[in-house]
């Protein structure tokens, strides 16, 4: 019997050290958990949706816990808050933030009367005044990025290249075509191809009075440009105007872009 | 019979010897210089011929043609060898008429008046030039320009320094 027990004596002695070390990780975790208790409960945000699309103001509602009697911001500017009137549960806040054009994270973070809380975070895209397609391509030379806004919300945003100062990308509406087979390593991977809306004249024939009479009228037709959204051989020029007046990607980037977009998508290149 | 031998090879082997020593020298010789913010490198300017310009610049070059601009033929000049980051120590870009609106300047041995060249710092720079310059921060680069649409200057900068000296008009 005492054979026994002494063969087991090295079990015996890990599972008291185990047992130590479990005594010693309560008591160290037990300050932490009582400190994190003690933060005001983080603000949950209703509004605006993530990565949604504002006009420099966000107007933002959510819900904050029973004692929040103040709100700060970080990434933007609060410039009014309103806090209701609140039920056993928490109160329901409105405030608005200015923010800057572009990418904002807005972080919101609530006093109860003794500690901050952990700052509840939205991302928010400012890109000033767009049409209200449901699904456009947005080009921006001003910050060199591509857009793709989705039912008024930024679902991707990725830096480009565009054309030099001697040779710009040409501003307006295009419509993207599917990609074709890049026949240069220049290109990268693939391209797509813009077209644009234009007025094109076309004739028909009529029957008048025994005779064929030619007749013209005008229709709107999607024309190819010579401009495309393509990869890159030259991944350093990503973020510079460096193109002949074509839009450069990164090819990694290209590839998921293309699975993001359809035939003939609004694309709007602006300046 | 060994002597007149020795004295065949003689020439070939000077003249071949003299010729790879010469090539390199010349070739990284001609693209040191100065660079003048808003007009040009050395005494090729914006705006002029670029059979006129290739030359001011100095060093072998190559020349190609870029047809798929809207149809319009763009020249490119690279100048130099290819560098270890895989780029032309300069690049000068014309028109269908010949007529030169960038050069990118990807080479520390250009340098402006004030001594700012490929590789300086950002806070360099920017003491160098004080109010001079404005700043564009980008996605990827910070671009810090000077100029005006005849002439202007744009310093990329990437991780703190410059990655390289753009000269263009538009």
């Amino acid at each position: 019997m005492s054979a026994r027990l002494r063969s087991r004596q090295p079990l015996v002695a890990l599972a008291l050290a185990f047992a130590f070390a479990c005594a010693i990780a309560t008591l160290v975790a037990i300050p932490v958990t009582a400190s994190a208790l003690d933060l005001a409960p983080v603000p949950t945000i209703l509004k605006p949706k993530p990565s949604a699309l504002v006009t420099s103001t966000v107007k933002m509602t959510g819900r904050v816990g029973p004692l929040v009697t103040d709100l700060r911001v970080t990434g933007g500017t609060l410039t009014t808050f309103t806090i209701l009137p609140a039920d056993s549960e928490g109160a329901t806040f409105t405030a608005e933030v200015s923010v800057r054009y572009g990418r904002t994270t807005i972080g919101l973070e609530a006093w109860d009367g003794s500690s901050w809380s952990e700052a509840a975070t939205r991302t928010v895209w400012d890109l000033g005044t767009i049409p209200r397609d449901k699904r456009l391509v947005l080009v921006d030379k001003s910050d060199y990025m591509l857009y793709i806004v989705r039912f008024h919300s930024v679902i991707a945003a990725y830096p480009i290249a565009i054309g030099m100062r001697g040779t710009p990308t040409p501003t307006g509406t295009r419509y993207l075509a599917r990609p074709s087979t890049s026949p240069n390593a220049v290109w990268g991977p693939f391209r797509m191809r813009l077209y644009k809306k234009v007025w094109v004249r076309v004739s028909y024939i009529v029957r008048v009075g025994g005779r064929n009479v030619r007749r013209w009228h005008r229709v709107l037709r999607k024309v190819a440009t010579s401009y495309y959204i393509h990869g890159t051989n030259d991944p350093d020029s990503i973020g510079t105007p460096a193109s002949h007046g074509c839009i450069r990607m990164w090819n990694k980037n290209l590839r998921v872009f293309k699975g993001l977009t359809y035939r003939y998508q609004l694309t709007i290149i602006r300046a | 019979m060994n002597m007149s031998i020795g004295r065949r090879w003689l020439l070939p082997f000077v003249l071949v010897s003299a010729l790879v020593l010469c090539v390199p020298s010349v070739s990284f010789a001609g693209i040191k210089g100065r660079i003048v913010e808003g007009v040009g490198i050395k005494t090729a300017k914006l705006g002029l011929h670029d059979s006129t310009d290739a030359p001011r610049i100095g060093g072998p070059y190559k020349r190609a043609k870029d047809t798929s601009y809207a149809n319009q033929t763009v020249w490119r000049y690279r100048f130099g060898s290819k560098m270890s980051t895989g780029k032309y120590p300069v690049e000068m870009y014309s028109h269908g008429n010949h007529h030169v609106f960038t050069f990118v300047i990807n080479a520390k041995a250009l340098v402006t008046s004030n001594g700012t060249h490929v590789g300086t710092s950002e806070s360099a720079l920017t003491s160098r030039y004080g109010s001079r310059i404005k700043k564009s921060v980008g996605p990827v680069y910070t671009d810090y320009f000077m100029g005006t649409r005849s002439g202007r200057t744009d310093f990329w900068v990437l991780n703190g320094v410059i990655h390289h000296i753009v000269i263009s008009r538009y």
